[in-house]
């Protein structure tokens, strides 16, 4: 195991540790881990955007030499881009408008059909679907089929909630409640792996390391 | 003036939105051509400036707290100085020793910064979560109603469904086990619910869409004059 | 009133009061000790796992297979092992992976994956997949913002939206591009997500180019998923860390690592964790509602 390995193993054994002591209390240890991990992200995310974003897509087309053809076009999302940027003058603000109308407005153009047909009508067609052939997914099919109908129905506020509406509705929300509990059930289970993970790393690579196992 | 700052960027929405509609109903070599340049290129070059937006902002704003000195500013310091090492490391070609690459490839020292700082540091912080979800559902789920006991059946089922243990937890002699009766419950009512909710999200998500594209939502152009 | 508490009712309220810290120990000590002291629970993959593996398993030698690699390390416990692992079936079926991540986090983590499969070794030291080359067998593209903007641009061509790959060389000049030009071309594509990326791969890739989706998610999304995989929009689902030990379990990972693979060995962990916090719950509950009938029954004498 090579000097640097051996190093980068116990800042990322202290870094934990740090971290871990917010579960004890709030402290300066940990707002200093904290304030680190942002700078760190800050750094990294620049880095990051430029090599495999701005370089390649936009200085990287204005200065190709050789066979491969400068692409002049690219200006045009350069100076859009530049708007953006400008952003945070409060007087140029206003130019940043162009190019977020260009992107949100050719995006909501292109979300219609697409969310539409690739989407909608599958998740639609998927719930209509003839009953049987035995009774164990006949029933399986009415409950998804009820269960379907009766959440949307549940989220249809144009009509008021009472009588026949209403008592579809309160099936809606029994089925969105089951739905909810099986998501927290989930979200229990995928914040005990991250813990779960977290503790592989201090015994299998950090103390491993330090007893020849890791 | 007016026009140019507020009706300009309505009209550009609406001509480029309405344009990649119609993209989807004549794939001609053209159009195809179009739309691999506004989203191959184009939308990608954008995005990574909004990204970049958002660093200066977050930069500017512990620059800002240093330079007023408010409680706190010595961990902006620290903030900032990070960012800055990063920013030397990763960006910058210089070969540093003990290091076989420069910039972000493998083997340099951003790589390793990324490796043993950033890594530990954001896995960490959400593994925290854990610990806050025991103690939230020990001390706040409560059976209060007849819908709160469905939610924490359900939760209970699939918590013991989708692990091991739940193959374990079976009546004898059949295929019924919680593992069995956590996939029913994901696959069936749980399906059924969340896809009547996804039809409303899709249904809002043209709605905005259309609103957006007409000029009647126009938050993305911000406030001002 | 609290004076004249029976000793049951002081245990009650002193347990509904519980300290948190001793509960972050309970967790603490049952994530940890199944990690030194494993119980070796055995477990049957499910159907939508074994769906996707059945998938991948089903593609032909040299076919293209895009993995989209959107996750960072605040979830890496669920999604970095089954990255794994479906790079391992990729290069034992002569499958050809082209590897690009959404999330800026995701480089890091997904190039760092590419090389440790890339330079695993067999017993006898020889390089477990030798002769793979760059631009031709596989291709790590790198990340690029804006999401949809992506899968888009991939629908068009590759080389306009990637134009160099992760490492800086132009993806003009691979052979790899030259048959596979756009998204349409690909058999396969595969997301290991932590965000909500799937759901935009259905209607502005998947379907608009016939090209079947498979989806590793975490946790904390499988469940909003499943009206996607019964609707046949993914094809198969992955979910958390379970479903990463599961697709472990069918690429019989512990006999290529030549250990236990990281998912499978916190499944242990995660079925004690589990039952502690069903059990909290129970035990919660049921004091809370012996406590409110006393309490009532206290409010009634007075």
């Amino acid at each position: 195991m090579s000097i640097g390995t051996i190093i980068g193993l116990w800042l990322a054994a202290g870094l934990t540790v740090i971290i871990f002591s917010f579960i004890y209390k709030d402290n300066p240890f940990y707002k200093l881990g904290e304030h680190v991990f942002l700078g760190v992200s800050l750094g990294y995310g620049w880095c990051i955007y430029y090599y495999n974003d701005i370089f390649p897509q936009a200085i990287q087309p204005l200065t190709e030499v050789g066979e491969d053809a400068r692409n002049w076009l690219v200006l045009i999302p350069i100076v859009l881009g530049l708007f953006i940027i400008l952003r945070m003058v409060p007087s140029l603000a206003w130019l940043s408008r162009f190019s977020f109308a260009l992107y949100i407005g050719g995006f909501a153009g292109l979300a219609v059909p697409n969310v539409i047909s690739g989407n909608f009508l599958p998740q639609l067609t998927s719930t209509i679907n003839p009953i049987g052939p035995d009774w164990v997914s006949a029933i399986t099919q009415l409950v998804l089929l009820v269960g379907v109908f009766c959440t949307v129905v549940f989220f249809f506020f144009s009509w008021e909630h009472r009588g026949v509406v209403g008592k579809i509705g309160r099936v809606g929300i029994l089925y969105i409640m089951v739905a909810f509990g099986a998501s927290f059930g989930y979200t229990v289970m995928a914040r005990v792996s991250l813990l779960i993970g977290r503790i592989q790393f201090m015994l299998h690579d950090w103390i491993g390391s330090m007893t020849g196992g890791g | 003036m007016n026009f140019v700052k507020r009706q300009l960027p309505v009209v550009i929405a609406f001509c480029f939105g309405v344009a990649l509609w119609a993209q989807y109903y004549i794939p001609s070599r053209a159009s195809n051509q179009a739309l691999e340049t506004f989203t191959g290129s184009w939308a990608i070059i954008l995005a990574g400036c909004a990204l970049i937006l958002g660093i200066l902002s977050a930069i500017h704003h512990h620059w800002t707290k240093i330079k007023l000195k408010k409680p706190g500013f010595g961990y902006s310091i620290v903030t900032l100085s990070c960012f800055a090492f990063v920013v030397l490391i990763g960006w910058f070609p210089i070969q540093w020793p003990g290091f076989s690459d420069v910039t972000i490839a493998d083997g340099s020292f951003f790589d390793w910064i990324f490796l043993n700082v950033f890594v530990p540091l954001d896995a960490t912080m959400f593994s925290l979560l854990a610990f806050f979800i025991a103690s939230a559902a020990f001390r706040a789920f409560r059976a209060r109603s007849f819908e709160a006991t469905a939610l924490l059946i359900a939760g209970c089922i699939v918590m013991l469904g989708r692990v091991p243990l739940g193959e374990l937890i079976a009546i004898p002699n059949t295929d019924i086990s919680m593992t069995s009766i956590a996939g029913w419950l994901l696959n069936n009512p749980n399906t059924a619910a969340y896809r009547g909710i996804i039809l409303g999200v899709i249904l809002s998500q043209v709605a905005i869409s259309l609103r957006i594209l007409f000029g009647i939502e126009r938050t993305y152009m911000g406030g001002g004059d | 009133m609290a004076e004249q508490r029976t000793p049951f009712q002081k245990l009650a309220y002193s347990i509904l009061n519980l300290d948190r810290r001793i509960i972050f120990t309970l967790v603490f000590v049952c994530v940890t000790a199944p990690l030194i002291w494993p119980i070796g629970m055995d477990f049957t993959p499910t159907k939508e796992v074994r769906d996707a593996f059945d998938d991948i398993e089903a593609l032909e030698e040299g076919a293209v297979v895009l993995i989209s690699a959107d996750y960072g390390p605040s979830s890496m416990p669920e999604t970095h092992p089954m990255y794994i692992t479906l790079l391992h079936q990729c290069f034992r079926k002569g499958l050809r992976p082209v590897i690009l991540t959404l999330v800026p986090s995701g480089p890091g983590l997904a190039n760092r994956g590419l090389l440790d499969v890339l330079e695993m070794e067999n017993p006898d030291g020889s390089l477990m997949y030798p002769g793979l080359k760059e631009g031709v067998d596989y291709a790590f593209l790198g990340y690029k913002p804006g999401g949809t903007a992506v899968m888009l641009g991939l629908g068009q061509s590759f080389v306009t939206t990637f134009p160099n790959d992760y490492d800086g060389d132009p993806t003009s000049k691979m052979p790899l591009f030259r048959e596979v030009s756009r998204l349409g071309d690909c058999a396969y594509i595969f997301d290991v997500a932590s965000v909500g990326y799937p759901e935009f791969w259905v209607p502005y890739a998947s379907e608009r180019e016939n090209v079947p989706l498979s989806v590793c998610c975490t946790a904390v999304s499988a469940a909003q998923y499943y009206p996607y995989y019964q609707a046949g929009l993914f094809r198969g689902l992955v979910g958390g860390m379970k479903g990463s030990a599961e697709y472990e379990k069918l690429m019989n990972m512990e006999e290529i690592l030549g250990k236990i693979p990281p998912a499978t060995n916190g499944m242990d962990a995660q079925s004690v964790v589990h039952v502690l916090i069903v059990l909290a719950i129970i035990v919660a509950n049921f004091f809370y509602f012996v406590s409110r009938r006393w309490e009532i029954q206290e409010g009634g004498r007075s």
